[in-house]
């Protein structure tokens, strides 16, 4: 009898070793990713470290448009549907990495899901693609929402998937075994804990595709901070040239579109807290993160199409006296605030001067500044540099012609309509389209422009508004179309 | 010549400090193991991070300093070969699995239970074979 314990004891302890190591073998492991000398691939396709929080085994995540058809966005195929890039010969579009744990690759986005853009000059060109651009055909919010229906489906089971995966696949006896009896239920128990995590998105306004709500997540679960029913809903920012925002002895340029951070640094560990990465996979991730970071320090737009070079007649000619005129109006309205050693450049304009939508601003609170640095209450972080501001940003405006729609919540479709007054801007437009219009500078935004690829944009609901940022509004026509001009160069 | 009831008597004091000495260790183990920040804060404590892995290797040599005895003589000392295992090798095997697997913590830990769970379950296959060809022994069945 005495024995029998001893026995029952050795047996819990062998099986608690070959535990431990099987786990770390074939689920725990990181194995490091392929070196690459490219930084755009890297920031492209390069891990920031929530493959444990967010990745999806390979297999699963590549059947699951195949099986759950229905529940991507407008009635479109694959992954393309929620506006992602798919560059040729990759295995995964862009803005995912692909990072195997143990054995099993897992895809998790990355820096790139949002900041990524693309462009066509004509309706027959082929897209092409803006590394760290603004995201603006990306539709976050359906991604979420294609997972977290797909994870609470009857069909998400072993065998359905497994059937899938087998069309394609011939996977070895091991890995079944591991995919049917591990992978596949783990898997969509953590869909449905997503699904609860997202479960506050709907009570508010839908983010819309090239817009996030990319605080109120960390808000609510990383920080445990109560639903305080503040809409985020915002644009995604590119990722050009921020070396300009380097510190100097005299000041801190903002980030953010509130600039609630004042540290590019802070600004990408935090945007990989975000998205997943925790502080044990820190360690692994910092020397990927710093690369994106040095990446989207240098990282410039294409030059515009808008010159004064191009024949008369081409739809992307701009007069030369024009864009004269309409650089002297830059410089004598519009430079202080948005042009680098300009004194309000990169600092925050009180919301009361703006008279922009207020929710995105509204939604990051002291609170959430307070708490960002040690939500993880065994990791001191380090941050120093978050703040609670009480404006939004006045940033450069390099790759303008890139960046439509306009303003921090993407409410105005084209720099046209920016430099009118806001009653005289669209109540309502269409996003996402990446064809340039070149009458206008932005995107093309009517209806009838790429049907099912667009989204309706509604500037009554909440956090849509279109008011505000009056600089220009009140231009002579003359003077406006020179302002016009110099604008679509940038 | 030494009272024999003097010598139970300091036994018995001695035993008697040893178990508060115990629980007093009791009263600080078990909060800086189930509520760690609530120990600490209410000591005013610094949360000084290099300072807690310090005091855990610290523990860990003087744990393994008490598995010596056993080595030297496991005839006399038995008693601390079972402890060794039991339960010193086994709850650290305990610990790094359940902060792993049910906590969340670090993957490295598992090294933790890797080692600890190793050398128990080695060990105590060799306490077992040393128990069953002792008992043979006694009953003749072998030499």
């Amino acid at each position: 009898m005495r024995l029998l314990f001893w026995r029952a004891l050795l047996v819990l302890l062998i099986g608690l070793v070959v535990l431990a190591v099987a786990a770390w073998l074939l689920l725990l492991r990181p194995v490091a990713q392929p070196a690459t000398n490219d930084p755009a691939r890297l920031f492209n396709h390069g891990s920031i470290g929530n493959e444990e929080t967010q990745g999806l085994p390979y297999w699963i995540w590549r059947v699951m448009p195949a099986v759950f058809p229905d529940l991507l966005p407008r009635g479109r195929d694959g992954y393309g549907s929620i506006g992602m890039f798919w560059a040729p010969g990759d295995e995964v579009p862009i803005g995912f990495s692909v990072m195997t744990l143990g054995v099993i690759p897992r895809v998790a986005p990355n820096c790139a899901f949002c900041h990524q853009s693309s462009y066509r000059l004509s309706p027959d060109d082929p897209a092409r693609l803006v590394s760290a651009g603004v995201g603006g055909r990306v539709d976050p919010q359906s991604y979420i929402r294609f997972l977290m229906r797909a994870g609470t489906d009857p069909r998400f089971t072993s065998d359905r998937l497994m059937q899938e995966i087998q069309a394609i696949y011939a996977m070895p006896l091991w890995e079944r075994v591991l995919y049917r009896y591990l992978l596949i239920p783990a898997t969509r128990s953590a869909l449905k804990d997503q699904a609860q995590r997202f479960a506050w998105m709907a009570s508010r306004p839908d983010w819309e595709p090239g817009r996030i709500d990319p605080f109120n997540p960390v808000k609510f679960y990383n920080l445990g901070l109560p639903d305080d029913g503040t809409i985020g809903n915002s644009d995604m920012m590119p990722l050009w040239r921020l070396s300009i925002v380097d510190p100097t002895p005299l000041r801190r340029p903002a980030l953010h579109w509130d600039g609630l951070l004042t540290d590019l640094h802070e600004t990408a560990v935090a945007g990989a807290i975000g998205d997943g990465m925790t502080y044990k996979s820190y360690p692994r991730t910092r020397e990927t993160l710093q690369r994106m970071e040095d990446f989207a320090r240098l990282q410039a737009p294409p030059p515009s199409p808008f010159s004064s070079m191009r024949r008369e007649g081409d739809a992307f000619h701009v007069p030369a006296s024009a864009v004269a005129a309409g650089k002297a109006i830059y410089t004598a309205q519009c430079a202080v605030c948005h042009e680098p050693g300009g004194a309000r450049f990169r600092t925050v304009i009180p919301i009361v001067e703006l008279g922009t939508d207020r929710h995105r601003l509204d939604m990051w609170t002291p609170e959430a500044a307070e708490r960002y640095g040690n939500y993880e209450a065994d990791y001191p972080w380090g941050f120093r540099y978050f703040q609670k501001t009480d404006g939004y940003v006045a940033t450069e405006l390099t790759g303008l012609w890139l960046r439509a729609p306009y303003l921090h919540n993407g409410s105005v479709p084209t720099l046209r309509a920016l430099l009118m007054p806001p009653a005289e801007r669209p109540a309502s437009f269409y996003r996402g389209s990446d064809l340039i219009d070149a009458a206008n500078g932005g995107f093309v935004s009517a209806a009838d422009a790429e049907p099912n690829q667009l989204w309706h944009y509604d500037t009554k609901r909440p956090g849509n508004g279109k008011d505000g940022h009056l600089w220009g509004t009140d231009l002579p026509p003359a003077e406006r179309e020179a302002l016009l001009a110099f604008l679509k160069t940038l | 010549m030494t009272e024999p009831q003097s010598l139970t008597k300091w036994k018995f004091r001695h035993a008697v400090l040893i178990w508060i000495g115990i629980v007093a260790n009791m009263a600080f183990a078990l909060p800086l193991l189930f509520c760690p920040s609530v120990i600490l804060a209410f000591f005013g404590i610094p949360d000084d991070p290099a300072a807690w892995p310090r005091l855990s290797g610290l523990l860990l040599g003087i744990v393994s300093i008490f598995y010596i005895p056993a080595t030297i003589d496991i005839d006399r000392y038995r008693l601390i070969a079972w402890l060794a295992v039991f339960p010193s090798r086994t709850f650290g095997t305990i610990f790094c699995i359940t902060m792993v697997f049910v906590l969340g913590q670090p993957v490295g830990l598992l090294a933790g239970a890797v080692l600890d769970g190793t050398f128990g379950a080695v060990t105590l296959y060799c306490l077992i074979k040393i128990v069953r060809l002792e008992a043979a022994i006694a009953q003749g069945t072998t030499r």
